[in-house]
């Protein structure tokens, strides 16, 4: 840090939480959106493509989206990499016996399962956005249903897919209660719907994303017929 | 009156100096009464280790009005930042607490890099000292005593900035915090301030400067974890977080 008369708000620690706690709103609501466009799977193959060339046939708001996103994907990690540096450096000698009262698994997950989420992104574009061969051989571009279920009717993609959605639901349980911590909205009137709601908003995520992989596997999702 | 007396097992971080290598080193301590304080305890323990010429000495430990308003005596016991029991610090924690329950006791200085180990369980707290400083000034009519209610504060401000200004500094904040972060101590500083008329003038320059000075002693950020308010002795709310992330927050987009 500077000195005061040249504070600038986004170079300290505070700052650096608020732009954690922006980019993380943008990115769930993102993902909140993503998941409503996912269900459409319920409703049939021709539902879910149509959607699928609908945004392919609307480069501003695809290519908007996608922007914004990847912006907001690099200033949450780095400004976590860089918090997590002062946090490292702040106790360089540790506790021989620790215990914790309030903290939770979810507040404790939120850097593991960061690493966690980077990972899991990235080999979920690869599968179903860029079609690398390797992740999902049967890859057709613009057949969202099929490469969908071609991929989940692999238990383990299932697997990988479920255990993601644990770790993105503790760290929204977490994450989203904590934004209004963060950015200083929160009240002890409000505090307790704040959390009502991130846990809410959390599980929602949860359900609605697991339950797909689910339905594929389980063949709720039909594909006779439709997937070869 | 409990006169029956227990038996511990006491490891305590023993370190001759700032800067030297400590390590956990064990002694066993009987006749314990439930009645003692936890630093009673301590000073039988010394008694002990003088009268029968240990050669690690007496454990050094910081204390001063022992009954909790000064802030002096904190240390981390099994893990947690002045013991078990919760609103307590340790020289009003009573030995009985533990009379039923573990009778192997972990006892740490605080961690932080920001309060570096003086000598086995006293660390040095001045980087509180000079957040404080860095605040600055409070513009005050001074003379003649200003008269009792001419300036009117309504009951909740006043009732919340007490709450604030009841923080006696003593660090476990920090000593409990899994980021070493100083946000618990330098909001409560800033909020017993900014919720009182007499702190507005200053008050977006203050928080602004306390931060500066924080984040310069090297404390550690805030992840919302709310460890800090489950130990701390006054429970301070992180409702005060709140407030200084958004004085700050405004504080940056003013111009001033
Ligand atoms: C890309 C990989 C990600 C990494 C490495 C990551 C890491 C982190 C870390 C370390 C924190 C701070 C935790 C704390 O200070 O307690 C955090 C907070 C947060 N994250 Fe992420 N995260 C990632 C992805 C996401 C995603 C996909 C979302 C939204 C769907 C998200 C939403 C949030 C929110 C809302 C917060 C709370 C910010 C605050 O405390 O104010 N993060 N993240
Ligand atoms: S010795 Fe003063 S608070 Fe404990």
């Amino acid at each position: 840090m500077a000195t005061t008369d040249t504070f600038r708000f986004t170079q300290s620690m505070v700052g650096k939480k608020a732009i954690m706690a922006v980019s993380g709103t943008v990115m769930f609501g993102w993902i909140f959106v993503h998941m409503i466009g996912n269900l459409q799977i319920y409703a049939g193959p021709q539902k879910i493509n149509d959607y699928g060339k609908f945004l392919h046939d609307t480069p501003a708001l695809l290519w908007g989206s996608r922007i914004v996103l990847l912006f907001a994907v690099l200033a949450h990690v780095f400004s976590a990499l860089s918090l997590y540096g002062t946090a490292r450096s702040a106790r360089t000698e540790g506790y021989r016996k620790s215990n914790t009262r309030a903290a939770t698994v979810a507040s404790k997950s939120m850097r593991y399962g960061g690493i966690v989420l980077v990972a899991f992104i990235v080999y979920h574009l690869a599968q179903l956005t860029w079609g690398v061969k390797a992740t999902l051989p049967q890859f057709v571009f613009g057949d969202v249903y099929c490469n969908v279920v071609h991929a989940f009717k692999i238990w383990w993609i299932t697997a990988i897919y479920l255990v993601a959605q644990v770790f993105l639901f503790l760290h929204l349980y977490h994450g989203v209660w904590s934004v209004f911590q963060t950015l200083g909205v929160n009240s002890p009137r409000w505090d307790e719907r704040f959390q009502l709601g991130a846990k809410g908003f959390a599980a929602l995520v949860l359900v609605g994303n697991c339950s797909i992989p689910v339905a594929v596997l389980a063949g709720i999702v039909p594909s006779a017929g439709i997937c070869s | 009156m409990s006169a029956s007396t227990f038996k511990l097992t006491l490891h305590i971080w023993r370190q001759k100096q700032r800067g030297a290598r400590g390590e956990m080193k064990q002694y066993e301590l009987d006749g314990v009464s439930g009645d003692m304080s936890f630093l009673e305890m301590l000073d039988v323990l010394n008694e002990k280790l003088i009268t029968e010429k240990h050669p690690d000495g007496p454990v050094a430990f910081d204390h001063d009005c022992r009954e909790g308003i000064c802030g002096m005596c904190g240390v981390v016991v099994n893990g947690e930042a002045h013991g078990p029991q919760a609103g307590t610090t340790c020289c009003q924690l009573h030995m009985r607490t533990f009379e039923h329950g573990e009778h192997e006791l972990w006892i740490e200085p605080w961690r932080a890099d920001a309060f570096p180990v003086l000598k086995d369980l006293i660390v040095d707290r001045t980087a509180f000292d000079r957040i404080i400083q860095a605040g600055g000034y409070v513009s005050v009519h001074t003379g003649s005593a200003p008269d009792g209610n001419a300036i009117p504060i309504g009951k909740n401000e006043a009732e919340l900035s007490m709450d604030a200004a009841a923080c006696i500094g003593c660090g476990a904040c920090v000593a409990a915090c899994p980021n070493a972060s100083a946000m618990l101590f330098t909001s409560a500083k800033v909020a017993q301030l900014a919720l009182l008329p007499q702190g507005q003038p200053e008050r977006f320059t203050r928080v602004k400067k306390m931060v500066a000075q924080m984040e310069k002693e090297g404390f550690g950020y805030c992840t919302n974890h709310k460890e800090c308010e489950a130990v701390c002795p006054k429970e301070i709310s992180v409702q005060f977080i709140t407030q200084l992330n958004r004085d700050l927050l405004r504080a940056s987009v003013r111009r001033d």
